[in-house]
């Protein structure tokens, strides 16, 4: 078990320095570094890599405790509706910026 | 930010250009600015001799005995976000690079699980009282002493620099000299905090934080109309002013690649993480769930909110500019709006927003100051906090009695003001481009020592070797690409951000880097940490820490809070310790031992007179009583005949 949840952050650790080098190219050569949605992506591809790092590892030594268990899950549910907020926030902000005219 | 507290200035900000703001005012207007100026002063010096009397011993001078409840240091962080040349940076970026301004205070999502459920029930339940005490009991002494350097260094620099900017808008409204405004602004502010302690700062600082959103939001409305309403405004800005993000790697001083790393990354830990005086509010909170629901709270409105408020300056300038342009002369109503200065923006817009209304420019100008101050009050509390549990109380004076370390914590308030007016008068000496330099400084100082901290969190295995290393390496590169620059140059091509320019976001990057592989370099080449040494400082050994915070296994029973109680005085119940009713336990679903929360029913008053207590066996009186000693009951400063109510807390 142990060699398990190693491996797996190790996995993980390697995905996420893969990554930084690979995801900024592949957006720019997608998109074309001029999009409004290249940043969205840089930033929330990374982040969303690092919020499920992070929480693997907090997750991956649980407490003994059933109910502190609970409470932890509770929040991490919490803390998932939060990242989508801000995904869902920005996603229609950047989608009213580019679909309304400018009469500049 | 991460919350916002590191975007940087496209345009350089110079001293020579903040000594006026732009606009002619009248005397009567001066008259009637300085009036609401006087009584904000008066009204916040005011609050802290009152609120001295809620602080005496430590605890609650630094934590307000942790009783409040979970809207009351929200709020008060509203005022703590929104610092010192917040509504002036920000109001300057928005009308540079338009609503990627709010960038600083919504993009560090990503890291609160690491915050909610690691660090905060860490340092919640350890009963810390400082940062750098965690990295003692988590690591050495020597680390402790480097993170205390580290983060008093880096505070000191925000109090003298947030002193000179007061002295500078001053100076500007009224020609005031610094010389004299500095030292009477200390005075007052020293009092406040240095009487109240951390009750008076999350009071005053609850009050400056309506004011702020007030403020901005009045602005915000007016330019709206100006404009002719929500569908003009947005339509008048360009599309390069309406993404929230910044561009992806063109721009080498604002970019996306750089903003997550520096800004989002590093300036996001060190603020949330590493900032002793944001971390206290969070600590001055009844609860581990209401300081969750608090940060989420946080995270979802206040600071979405906040961005709106200091940046909306910058955006409706940008809307109205090219609104004249297309009209080809003023909007209808109003005179024709120019912005020499960028760094001039808030001012100069509400200035002409508001058709030049005395009352309105000095209720804002009044929240100006609220902004500036408040940030400093913060610190300035903060300071004394490390001073007196990471100086004066190890190496000074360990075994004293609580009077004492309440004195000590006045002196070092008093101590951390003046060194921050020492700054200050250091700051007015200094030319050219203070941002770059203040952010040259985030960004070298922050990275090891925010490495160090999550390894410290998440990585049982990390010992305090691998720390030191980290802490040391780490500061001393990164120090050391202040003058090879070119050192960072293969990170940032793997990074793929910015070929060119000054990497002042990517040295956070490199610095960052350098701690891990330090770090974890030599952890690996030494002897693991003792199994005593993490216990209850890392995310695997959290119910420890629990254990340590009740002294007994904890209740996590989920119970009702019991209201209406009357308070009936019985000194056979020993002090610290409360007697409910048989049925009031049970609804609670706390026995005996557990630690209750008895506060007084009146909603406002967000647990100032409340406390944290032990249950005693229960009592076979009625329901709607709850006993304990005439000493319990004042140490939870309530009132006679007032109901309360108990909450067991775990």
């Amino acid at each position: 078990m142990k060699i398990l949840k190693i491996s797996i952050q190790t996995f993980l650790g390697l995905i996420f320095i893969a990554t930084v080098y690979f995801w900024p190219r592949y957006l720019s050569e997608t998109f074309g570094p001029q999009s409004p949605w290249i940043s969205y992506c840089y930033t929330y591809g990374l982040g969303v890599l690092f919020f499920a790092f992070t929480t693997f590892w907090i997750f991956s030594s649980p407490s003994r405790n059933p109910k502190k268990r609970k409470q932890d899950t509770f929040w991490l549910f919490v803390l998932c509706g939060t990242l989508i907020y801000g995904m869902t926030l920005h996603g229609l902000w950047i989608w009213f910026a580019v679909s309304y005219p400018f009469k500049g | 930010m991460a919350f916002g507290y590191g975007l940087p200035f496209p345009t350089p900000l110079k001293v020579e250009k903040t000594m006026d703001f732009g606009i002619q005012i009248s005397q009567t207007t001066t008259i009637v600015v300085f009036l609401f100026i006087l009584g904000y002063f008066t009204m916040i010096t005011l609050f802290g001799v009152y609120f001295s009397r809620f602080s005496s011993n430590i605890n609650e001078f630094f934590f307000s005995g942790q009783r409040f409840a979970w809207w009351l240091p929200l709020i008060s962080m509203v005022a703590t976000g929104i610092g010192s040349y917040s509504y002036l940076k920000y109001a300057e970026q928005g009308l540079n690079t338009g609503m990627s301004s709010t960038l600083g205070y919504l993009n560090d999502w990503f890291i609160f699980p690491l915050f909610f459920l690691g660090w905060l029930p860490i340092i919640y339940f350890s009963r810390l009282k400082s940062i750098p005490e965690y990295f003692e009991k988590r690591f050495n002494r020597p680390s402790r002493y480097i993170a205390v350097g580290i983060l008093l260094a880096y505070m000191l620099y925000y109090i003298g620099y947030n002193l000179f900017t007061i002295g500078v808008a001053l100076q500007g409204m009224f020609g005031l000299s610094p010389l004299f405004a500095l030292p009477v602004i200390a005075l007052l502010l020293g009092l406040y905090v240095t009487l109240g302690g951390q009750t008076a700062v999350i009071f005053t600082d609850v009050v400056q934080g309506f004011l702020l959103y007030m403020a901005g939001f009045l602005a915000l409305g007016c330019g709206l109309y100006a404009l002719g309403g929500m569908e003009e405004f947005w339509s008048h800005l360009p599309l390069s002013h309406r993404s929230p993000f910044a561009p992806f790697r063109e721009d080498p001083h604002f970019n996306s690649v750089g903003m997550f790393w520096g800004d989002a990354l590093v300036a996001g830990v060190a603020f949330v993480f590493l900032n002793q005086g944001f971390l206290m509010r969070f600590l001055s909170i009844r609860s581990l769930n209401e300081a969750r629901f608090a940060g989420i709270c946080n995270i979802l409105i206040t600071l979405p909110l906040s961005a709106l408020a200091v940046g909306g300056m910058g955006w409706i300038a940008k809307a109205i500019l090219t609104k004249q342009a297309v009209l080809g002369g003023p909007l209808d109503g109003y005179a024709l709006l120019e912005i020499e200065n960028s760094f001039h923006t808030f001012i100069v817009v509400i200035w002409q927003v508001i058709k030049h209304s005395p009352v309105f420019l000095g209720l804002i100008l009044s929240a100006l100051l609220a902004a500036l101050m408040s940030t400093i009050d913060t610190l300035i509390n903060a300071s004394s906090a490390i001073g007196v549990y990471d100086i004066y109380r190890p190496l000074i004076k360990p075994s004293a009695n609580e009077k004492t370390y309440l004195r000590a914590a006045r002196v070092a308030s008093v101590i951390f003001t003046l060194a921050g007016l020492l700054l200050a008068g250091w700051f007015f000496k200094q030319k050219g481009t203070l941002m770059s330099i203040h952010y040259k400084g985030v960004m070298m100082l922050m990275p090891s020592i925010a490495v160090t901290l999550i390894l410290g969190i998440l990585w049982k295995r990390f010992n305090g070797a691998g720390a030191f290393a980290a802490l040391t390496v780490g500061s001393g590169v990164s120090f050391l690409t202040l003058f090879f620059p070119e050192w960072i140059d293969p990170l940032r091509d793997f990074a793929y951000s910015s070929p060119s320019g000054d990497p002042i976001y990517l040295r956070a990057f490199f610095g960052m880097a350098v701690a891990v592989v330090t770090g974890v370099g030599v952890t690996f080449l030494t002897a693991p940490p003792s199994e005593k040494q993490i216990k209850g400082y890392t995310v695997g050994t959290l119910d420890h820490s629990m254990r340590f915070f009740k002294q007994g296994e904890p209740n996590l029973t989920p119970g009702k809070k019991v209201k209406n109680l009357e308070v009936l005085l019985d000194e056979t119940i020993p002090q610290g310790f409360l007697s409910v009713s048989k049925g009031a336990a049970d609804l609670m679903k706390a026995g005996e031992q557990d630690i209750i929360y008895m506060a007084d029913q009146k909603w406002y008053l967000g647990g100032l007179r409340s406390g944290h207590f032990r249950l005693a066996s229960c009592h076979k009186g009625d329901f709607h009583q709850v006993r304990c000693s005439k000493a319990t009951f004042q140490k939870a400063y309530l009132l006679l005949n007032r109901k309360v109510f108990v909450k067991k807390i775990i």
